[in-house]
């Protein structure tokens, strides 16, 4: 081994290590304790990151606590990207694989849901399908099949992750205290119109709807069918009109004579 | 000594420029303030799209932008991360930012990225190293770069050449230029102990592209006079010193304002640039007596 390959590795085992006073042997002689500054600034700014990344599971479990999570998550980790723009990947399962769960079962599921918040915020910018782009097609919309927009993610919990979502993120100068949270399961639509992510519960109809269309690759017709055995007062017109208002498709259409958005 | 593009339709002024903060964006695209340019750190930009992209999109139709990275890991002793290089190259041919750099620090090591700048042995062995990156990089986006003095808090017995000649040499045989921090080399002077007056009137002034200027913190340990490189704060009076002797000899220089923690409001932050603009007024008046 080259000094400088064993100068690098000795740095790097000694920021990672579980030890908080650990210093490599490469630093001068009296200057160990100063090794502390690399190490607290590689730890606070991982977990910083993580805690952008997940506000609303930093707010729920305090700031003391969140800092052990991080510092599990940070030590479980074998790689890491030269970018934190999206940071964090994985740490919905590592909380699912945490004791935190007995205490906090929901927590794993606020984490896919912050985690599809920040993917859909990141996600390529692709024009979404409007109203007006299946004007004069309305004799093919039984048949149609959809592409969900790239910008577009669906969080299905036994948790009402929603409504905690909401009490801990509170719309600035709203009335009103804190609404009552009803132990439910919910499914959560997430979107970015207008370049702003948006989050709306869907009925079960809705959600039933929607992994048709989506997931399950179903036409139109096909997708309101199955809907409506789930749910006999799903809505067709005004689910699909919401749908498209909150830009939950792709404007590339695979119809038989196209309409212009194809190869953009 | 290689030839190498300046970017060719942009340069940055030399102004005063500061550090973009998505919490400043209404003030900077409501009032369309007289700031010379604008850094961003290009790992901040690295996704598919969305409103994030779009800030810099409206950023950079109005400003000169300067892409200061903080993740190639330069001074690392291994290739550089490929799709890490490959998502830089998109962000510079898409936004045509006015200047590149980077710091010769390290800040991964066999795929674990560590979120900050490390010190990067300074010996023959690894100067080729660090040449090497900076040549991959700027063959690989098409421009050149500059380099940034590191900020130090530890000697490494192993160190075989000074710090300004490493920086040098590197920029000598890479073409590259130099980003003089200021801030960092104040730090550095009072932590390991050499004289910044030296330092600052040895820098190669043709080598250098832009200017630094930070506030920094002393640690919290009352045993150990230690200051840290926290971008929380002013920039210090003995800082200004220095900026103001560095620009008297080499003449003006795009100059940054750093503030990443306990960032302040706009306001704030336009003041500390005005004043550093006033700083490179005297300086090239030839009077670096300014009050600050």
């Amino acid at each position: 081994m080259t000094a400088l390959k064993a100068f690098y590795d000795g740095f790097t085992d000694a920021l990672n290590a579980s030890e908080p006073d650990a210093a490599p042997s490469s630093v001068a002689e009296g200057y160990a304790h100063r090794f502390r500054i690399y190490r607290n600034n590689v730890h606070r700014g991982l977990y910083d990151a993580l805690g952008a990344a997940y506000p609303t599971v930093h707010k729920l479990v305090g700031d003391g606590f969140f800092d052990r999570l991080a510092q599990g998550f940070v030590q479980s980790e074998t790689t890491r990207a030269g970018s934190l723009a999206l940071y964090g990947a994985g740490f919905a399962e590592f909380l699912a694989n945490h004791p935190v769960r007995e205490s906090l079962p929901y927590l794993p599921d606020i984490a896919r849901l912050e985690r599809a918040r920040l993917e859909v915020s990141t996600s390529a910018d692709a024009k979404p399908l409007m109203a007006d782009d299946l004007a004069g097609l309305e004799d093919q919309l039984e048949a149609m099949k959809l592409q969900v927009h790239p910008a577009c993610q669906v969080i299905s919990s036994s948790y009402p992750v929603f409504s905690i979502w909401n009490v801990q993120n509170p719309v600035e100068g709203a009335q009103g205290g804190k609404a009552s949270i009803v132990q439910r399961a919910e499914t959560v639509l997430v979107t970015r119109p207008y370049m702003q992510v948006e989050m709306r519960l869907l009925s079960a109809g809705q959600a039933v709807f929607f992994a048709a269309l989506t997931r399950g690759g179903l036409s139109l017709g096909g997708a309101c069918a199955e809907a409506l055995q789930a749910d006999p007062d799903f809505d067709v017109i005004a689910s699909f009109a919401e749908f498209l208002t909150t830009g939950a498709f792709d404007a590339r259409l695979n119809t038989p004579r196209g309409n212009g958005h194809d190869d953009e | 000594m290689k030839t190498l593009t300046q970017n060719s339709k942009r340069s940055l002024p030399s102004r005063a420029g500061v550090g973009f903060k998505a919490e400043h964006a209404q003030d900077i695209f409501g009032k369309a303030p007289a700031v010379g340019w604008f850094e961003v750190h290009p790992e901040n930009y690295m996704v598919a799209g969305g409103p994030r992209l779009a800030m810099l999109e409206d950023l950079s139709a109005q400003y000169p932008i300067s892409m200061h990275g903080v993740g190639l890991s330069l001074g690392g002793g291994e290739p550089l991360n490929k799709s890490h290089l490959a998502d830089l190259k998109r962000l510079v041919d898409r936004f045509n930012p006015a200047m590149v750099s980077e710091h010769i620090a390290w800040s991964a090591h066999e795929g674990l990225y560590m979120a900050d700048l490390l010190p990067t042995p300074m010996t023959h062995t690894s100067l080729a190293q660090l040449v090497d990156a900076i040549n991959t990089v700027q063959d690989y986006i098409g421009l050149r770069i500059l380099i940034e003095n590191p900020t130090s808090y530890v000697p490494l017995p192993q160190n075989s050449i000074p710090e300004l000649e490493f920086i040098s040499e590197a920029a000598e045989r890479s073409g590259c230029g130099l980003l003089i921090d200021v801030n960092n080399v104040y730090i550095s002077a009072h932590n390991l102990g050499f004289d910044a007056n030296a330092f600052i009137d040895a820098v190669p002034g043709d080598l250098v592209g832009e200017i630094h200027l930070a506030g920094h913190e002393e640690d919290f340990n009352p045993e150990d006079n230690v200051l840290i490189d926290t971008h929380s704060r002013p920039v210090a009076d003995p800082v200004w010193d220095l900026f103001d002797r560095l620009m008297a000899r080499i003449g003006r220089k795009p100059t940054l304002i750093e503030w990443d923690n306990d960032v302040p409001g706009w306001d704030v932050l336009a003041r500390e640039a005005a004043l550093a603009d006033r700083h490179l007024d005297y300086a090239v008046a030839d009077k670096f007596e300014v009050a600050s």
